[in-house]
């Protein structure tokens, strides 16, 4: 007999150029600091430590959860060229000029404001069937679950107003705990 | 179809070798495609060895039991893993502990604990290149200024001496070498795919993959090469899987170019079937598909080609295989695949168990007579009509009706293999099929003979050592405290131990690692045993405060207490990448001497020492300060490597910035406290004699030139080598080109520097010609000549050169210095 613990206990902890932990919306609607329906303006990089950034300016249009500054607020993406340098980090996302994203932002201690899971925060606005809908492709990254079990991504599509349905719950959650 | 098997000269003319799951640009947009890699520019790392520092920065949140110093343990022990390839140049050793690159010149790896990783990302890595390629001896390539390896700080949910976390830090250094990843179940492929271990942590792919780019003169000449093009209705197919699959042995693969040519270097001989597979599908929305670095070529990035059906060179699966030899080519091996809509199948994972833990990849004992092997992946979740599985080019099967979903959790497949006694040790590639698509997948299982270690008993032994007893030990098991190798004797089924240094009190966890590739943490898992270092004695090691001008060498002393150099021989960092520390010589058991060597271009700085021995890593309070070039003369050590040194021999030493008006009656120079006799100065370099009373080891050298001290510096002395004197035959007559020896015929030599008087055991000698060895008779003294003995030798068959052979006499491992030359016919 082989329990089903044995295969959940796999401690398939992390790999890959990054590694990535499958996080839920909801998950994801808890841990981040923000969440905000943008679209990127412009982009630049810095250096910051030992890394390369891309940083891209975002027009805010509705911030879901958090604090970030409507109208105008900066993520910070892994990777880029800057002066005579060039970081790569495999996964990262590349916000279109132009395109309508929601994303889910976390500022770290020292308020360095990143998209969530690198890719999996990014969701592209879309309409369709008369609604707004959040898509998120299929992600190629290399993923595991909480217990530590590869697992595979099949994208995300949901609609606007239940993610802010979503939001609100965890938010409320939250302020109860 | 063209296929040209081509020797070792062929293939040293061949175009560049362009194997990759690199990092790769291309300077042109049209064929021939040279890749222009990142990679350390290993002229600018002396001694090419490229330090990695550690920052810290506030404390770790470690699972429970664990500590910092297991875990830095392991970190190193993750980065010597590239260490052990000896087909690769390159080499990294820690530098201390430092938490940016500010300052210094020199190219480094920067490993960072950090807490600005956003939930959901659990590492990241990669190289921070210059963009301007720069040319070196094998071609054009981009160096790396500095790469990053970045974890969390939050740790606890991760042991540090566990399997994946080790894989995971061996993987991530491959990033920061300058390697991508790769799906031939590497230590470079995903945790999906990949089939290394802790025992055995790099595949044969990894071992091709960094030997490519730091590669050796050997690498070549040891292995084969495989160049072809990748095609789909005449047009080539860019970034298609192409692989190497030996029976029984690892895959390597590589990546075509954008025109679907290919190189796929690092083979070793062998008989290999080549196959292409298209990479995992583009990615919906993803600006990076297949989790790749994309190549990047002057009108940017080089995107994946077309889906197509796996194809093998030669036709249907199996294919033709091709023998490959050492040094050889084989050309125009080329693969014509057919398009198809999309790839569904791919990425699978395999698991066994042992007791309630999981191995992966599956494996499976010999002794068992079958294994269950249990699977998922994409397409492989359900057995759906059409669906199977089989073992590629073996002769193991999987047992019919075996195949079954495995009945704890959806999702998953499972089947049983068959494997017999006669069966080989080594991996087994798992061919999976569905109705119009198949995918291999290399090292799906892994076959052993032996069952994994196991450790059941620890007991204390005298002078603080362990005595280890369990299962499967053997005198090749290497047992490690944490990430450090223990000191072990193996005797009558025990293994007795001398655990590395630690800090007082340390808790260390052992592991004992076969070398079949399977370790006790198979068998234990998170339980495995902990030594506690209660009542010890924490070691104590110091370096004074030192100098060092840009561009020069010196030693510093290094003492300790608490711990035996001569057995735990101390690594020290000197916290700069614009320093290298060359090598530590133990020269007692409380002292060691440093050798250091600054780049040329060495930025001033100071930066505090760090001193590691066995598991304690300890930042000193004393700092190595680098000054500006300021014309102290200094011996140049690396420019002595492969002069061999012994007492009574004149040693040329190689000094920097000599002073000028330096002559032999000038200079004096003391070698081991013992005045070394002044025999020639010349422009750059000092002739001395080394004291003949000097006993063979490390000595401590210096040097007056011209009334100005050099730099503290170091020379090795060895025993003095075997002379040989004259060669007689047997019956005494001299060998002459009219009296030859002959092949199986006797000769007598005289030989020198075999040491005292008496008899010397015939087992102490060797006599080679190259790689032939001749049989050494009878060794007696010399009654003519005080000191010296007469070798009773029977010459071999060997290649005479202008009618002579050269022997090479070998006493305890120490070689005559030049062959004796004898008229020899064959």
């Amino acid at each position: 007999m082989r329990p089903l613990l044995s295969i959940l206990l796999l401690a398939a902890a992390f790999a890959g150029a990054t590694t990535l932990e499958k996080l839920t919306v909801e998950q994801m609607a808890q841990k981040a600091t923000a969440v905000v329906r943008a679209r990127a303006t412009a982009s630049t990089a810095v250096q910051r430590g030992s890394m390369i950034y891309t940083v891209y300016q975002l027009q805010v249009s509705e911030t879901l959860k958090g604090a970030l500054p409507q109208g105008a607020a900066e993520v910070y993406v892994p990777g880029g060229t800057y002066g005579r340098y060039r970081q790569s980090i495999a996964g990262s996302p590349v916000l279109a000029p132009g395109v309508e994203y929601v994303l889910f932002l976390w500022a770290s201690p020292r308020g360095l404001v990143q998209v969530i899971g690198l890719s999996q925060g990014v969701f592209e606005i879309k309409a369709g069937g008369g609604q707004t809908l959040l898509v998120r492709g299929k992600l190629e990254a290399e993923f595991v679950d909480r217990t530590g079990r590869a697992v595979e991504d099949n994208g995300i599509r949901l609609s606007l107003e239940s993610l802010r349905e979503i939001v609100a719950r965890v938010v409320a959650q939250g302020e109860r705990q | 179809m063209r296929l040209r098997l081509a020797g070792v000269s062929l293939l040293l003319s061949a175009s560049p070798l362009f194997a990759y799951y690199h990092f790769v640009r291309y300077a042109g947009s049209a064929p021939p495609y040279t890749p222009i890699y990142d990679r350390f520019d290993l002229g600018a790392l002396p001694g090419k060895t490229v330090p990695y520092f550690i920052s810290l920065q506030g404390p770790l949140r470690l699972a429970e039991g664990d500590s910092e110093a297991a875990l830095l343990s392991q970190i190193r022990a993750a980065a010597g893993a590239w260490n052990t390839v000896p087909t690769s140049e390159l080499r990294l050793a820690f530098g201390g502990f430092r938490d940016d690159g500010n300052g210094m010149g020199g190219p480094y790896i920067q490993v960072e604990f950090t807490d600005e990783l956003p939930p959901g990302v659990i590492a990241q890595g990669g190289p921070v290149t210059r963009l301007d390629p720069v040319d070196g001896p094998d071609g054009a390539f981009t160096p790396i200024a500095h790469s990053v390896l970045r974890l969390p700080k939050d740790l606890a949910s991760r042991n540090s001496w566990s399997e994946r976390l080790f894989l995971t830090l061996v993987h991530e250094f491959g990033h920061t070498l300058g390697l991508q990843h790769t799906w031939t179940s590497s230590v470079m492929s995903t945790e999906i795919t990949r089939a290394t271990t802790k025992a055995r942590p790099l595949g044969q792919d990894d071992i091709a993959g960094v030997s490519i780019l730091y590669p050796t003169a050997e690498f070549r000449k040891s292995t084969a090469t495989v160049t072809g093009r990748v095609t789909m209705n005449g047009q080539g197919v860019a970034l298609a899987s192409v692989v190497a699959l030996a029976p029984g042995r690892d895959a390597v693969s590589t990546l075509t170019a954008p025109d679907g040519s290919y190189s796929l270097a690092g083979l070793p001989p062998g008989v290999y079937h080549i196959y292409a597979h298209p990479l995992p599908p583009a990615i919906a929305g993803e600006p990076q598909p297949v989790n790749l670095e994309l190549p990047m070529g002057p009108e940017g990035a080089i995107f994946p080609g077309p889906a197509f059906d796996l194809a093998f060179y030669g036709g249907a699966a199996p294919g033709t295989p091709l023998t490959l030899e050492a040094g050889a080519a084989a050309e125009g091996v080329d693969l014509q695949v057919s398009p198809r809509t999309s790839v569904t199948l791919h990425s699978v994972q395999t698991y066994s168990f042992y007791g309630q833990n999981v191995l992966k990849p599956a494996t499976v004992h010999l002794t068992s007579g079958a294994g269950s092997t249990v699977f998922t992946g994409y397409g492989a979740t359900a057995i759906t009509p059409g669906f199977s599985v089989s073992v590629f080019a073996a002769p193991e099967t999987i047992l019919e009706g075996s195949l079954r979903p495995y009945p704890y959790a959806s999702g998953y497949l499972m089947a049983d293999l068959s494997v017999s006694p006669f069966s080989g040790e080594g991996p087994r590639h798992l061919l999976f099929r569905t109705p119009g698509e198949s995918y291999l997948l290399p090292s799906g299982v892994a076959v052993k003979r032996a069952l994994p270690p196991s450790l059941e008993s620890i007991a204390a032994a005298e002078g603080g050592r362990l005595v280890v007893e369990g299962s499967n030990l053997s005198a090749d098991t290497a047992i490690w405290v944490d990430g450090v190798p223990a000191q072990t004797r193996y005797e009558d089924g025990k293994l007795l131990l001398t655990p590395p240094p630690a800090p007082q009190g340390h808790r260390g966890v052992l592991a004992a690692l076969n070398q079949d590739g399977q370790s006790s943490l198979f068998v234990h898992g998170d339980a495995s045993p902990l030594f506690s270092y209660e009542g010890t004695v924490e070691p104590v090691v110091n370096i004074e405060a030192a100098q060092i001008p840009a561009g020069a060498e010196m030693v510093i002393p290094v003492t300790g207490t608490g711990v035996n150099f001569r057995e735990w021989t101390p690594a020290i960092g000197t916290g700069t990448s614009d320093v290298a520390v060359r090598k530590v010589w133990a020269t007692g058991e409380g002292t060691a001497l440093a050798w250091l060597a600054a780049r040329q271009g060495a930025a001033p700085s100071a930066t505090p020492f760090t001193a590691t021995v066995g598991l304690l890593t300890a930042k000193l309070s004393s700092a190595l300060t680098v000054l500006p070039s300021n014309g102290a003369p200094f011996l140049r050590m690396s420019a002595m490597e492969g002069q061999y040194l012994y007492p009574g021999a004149a040693a040329v030493l190689p000094v920097a910035s000599m002073p000028g008006g330096a002559s032999a009656g000038s200079v004096a120079a003391v070698i081991g406290g013992a005045p070394a006799t002044v025999l020639q100065v010349s422009e750059g370099s000092v002739t001395v004699q080394v004291p003949p009373q000097l006993a063979p080891g490390v000595h401590l050298l210096s040097m007056t030139l011209a009334g100005v001290e050099a730099l503290p510096a170091a020379v090795e002395i060895g025993p003095v080598p075997p002379l040989v004197l004259y060669a007689r035959h047997p019956d005494g007559a001299p060998v002459t080109a009219a009296s030859p020896v002959r092949a199986d015929g006797t000769l007598v030599l005289a030989v020198g520097g075999l040491g005292g008087t008496g008899t010397v055991a015939v087992d102490r000698l060797r006599v080679v010609s190259g790689s032939v060895e001749h049989t050494v008779v009878s060794v007696t003294e010399n009654s003519q000549i005080p000191g010296t003995h007469l070798v009773e030798v029977r010459l071999a068959e060997a290649e005479a050169t202008d009618g002579a052979l050269g022997l090479t006499v070998v006493a305890n491992g120490i070689r005559s210095l030049a062959p004796f030359l004898i008229p020899y016919q064959p």
